[in-house]
């Protein structure tokens, strides 16, 4: 686990100080972007939350890692750790995992056939970033940052504002799709074949899913939401998918289907540009 | 320099992950015309001497120039950019300056970025070490050039990242931290 990081801060400005910084975390990049980190105290307080969503996210890395053979997930899965001794935080986990499968009937599962003994074990892995992200962001907005955008490997939470987030086009690499645009509160998650780490089945049939999107993106306040529907609406693909996100309070969605058109939920345009 | 912003943001897009082109053409945004000539060029002579824009403010001295290893790799290194010092002028322009990425390893081999910057802006993005071989080999040229225009669209970050883009991401997100942008 290499940690290779850098910050860069500016604050020629007392109203305008700004805080940057990219991290390497859980095989992937988070990079933090704060706006109106105060000054004085109040930036010394925001530079202290950075510091410790940093360590957040490590330390769930090192909790929840299926990589890793000492995680505590690791153990879990091994029969090795009893889930009454695992940190608080792994019930949480678990929870949030139940209530996404449920509220997606089964397109999102953590749950996950062993090849071997037929047993099955549990790989939180399609919802742990979006449920870290979400709560380092909430740090900094705790320690009284303005406008927080923490984008974590293409999964997104804002605070405040306003942002632009691009969405990007699956069948252009480097071209956007769509272009959202936040002034409060507000995740943007992208799921699509490139996403790692997710066992994606259709729990009709126990396959990967045949589906006829190129990407689905998710708009909703929080990104561990955020993330699991779209990674549950992917799987779902077409129809299903967009009647299912139509329906979903407090959700809206966007998609990009595999011969190149679009579609969305009909509340998405309140956060395009 | 109540402009920084925009240009902060841009740079942070272009490190979350890249877009560009596409862009440009889809969605008609204002393409600023030093991103633009080096989108259309992306391996030709530089950019460099391009647009100082007025958020020039801070090439941070010393930090950008940074080389942390020669460049080796298999791709020529077509620079006809960087006078690859600092340069601490801070407030006004044309200040120009290299600065190399981390070497990312990927599938098919390492990656690593090397970006021109000029008043503060980012000119020229290119390659010192590439995959050759393997699914996605003519990705990375692409990359740089969407590295550039991606400062066009003015988006905070992007949506969506792909796999195959991760080292890329990796090796221009530690140039541009390099770089103090």
């Amino acid at each position: 686990m290499t940690q290779k990081s850098s910050t860069s801060t500016s604050a020629s400005a007392p109203e305008d100080s700004r805080l940057r910084h990219v991290e390497h975390a859980m095989g992937t990049v988070f990079s933090f972007d704060v706006r109106g980190a105060g000054s004085g105290a109040g930036a010394a307080r925001t530079r202290a939350a950075l510091d410790a969503a940093v360590c957040w996210l490590h330390r769930v890395d090192e909790v929840f890692s299926t990589f890793l053979p000492d995680s505590q997930i690791s153990r879990l899965a091994r029969d090795e750790l009893a889930l009454s001794r695992c940190d608080p935080d792994v019930w949480e986990v678990l929870r949030l995992c139940e209530e996404a499968e449920r509220l997606s009937d089964g397109w999102f599962s953590a749950r996950y056939d062993m090849e071997n003994d037929g047993g099955s074990a549990f790989d939180p892995t399609g919802l742990v970033k979006g449920w870290a992200v979400e709560r380092a962001a909430r740090m900094l907005v705790s320690a009284g940052a303005e406008s927080v955008c923490l984008n974590g490997g293409g999964d997104i939470q804002l605070h405040g504002g306003p942002w632009r987030i691009g969405i990007s086009d699956p069948h252009h690499p480097g071209g956007l799709a769509a272009i959202v645009q936040a002034h409060d509160e507000l995740a943007v998650a992208t799921s699509g074949p490139a996403e790692r780490g997710c066992h994606i089945l259709d729990p009709n049939t126990g396959e990967p899913p045949v589906t006829d999107l190129a990407s689905v993106t998710v708009v909703c306040s929080g990104l561990t939401d955020a993330d699991a529907w779209a990674t549950a609406a992917y799987a779902m693909g077409g129809d299903r998918a967009r009647v299912w996100l139509e329906q979903l309070p407090g959700a809206e969605g966007f998609a990009v289907t595999s011969d190149g058109g679009t579609w969305q939920t009909s509340g998405f345009g309140r956060h395009t540009a | 320099m109540k402009k920084k912003h925009p240009l902060r943001r841009i740079l942070l897009s272009t490190a979350a992950t890249v877009s560009g082109v596409v862009l440009l053409l889809a969605l008609k945004q204002p393409a600023d015309s030093s991103a633009t000539a080096a989108a259309q060029a992306p391996a030709g002579t530089g950019a460099a001497s391009a647009t100082a824009s007025q958020n020039a403010q801070d090439a941070q001295g010393g930090e950008g120039a940074q080389q942390d290893e020669p460049s080796s790799g298999p791709l020529p290194t077509k620079s006809a950019a960087g006078s690859s010092g600092t340069s601490g002028s801070s407030g006004t322009s044309t200040a120009t300056k290299a600065v190399t990425g981390d070497s990312v390893d990927a599938q098919y081999g390492a990656v690593q970025v090397k970006l021109t910057v000029s008043g503060g802006k980012i000119t020229k993005a290119e390659t010192l070490q590439a995959p050759t071989t393997g699914p996605g080999g003519d990705a990375v040229p692409k990359l740089n050039q969407e590295v550039v225009t991606a400062q066009s669209a003015n988006v905070d970050a992007v949506s969506g990242a792909s796999y195959t883009s991760e080292a890329y991401k990796k090796s221009l997100q530690s140039a541009i931290d390099k770089a103090g942008l």
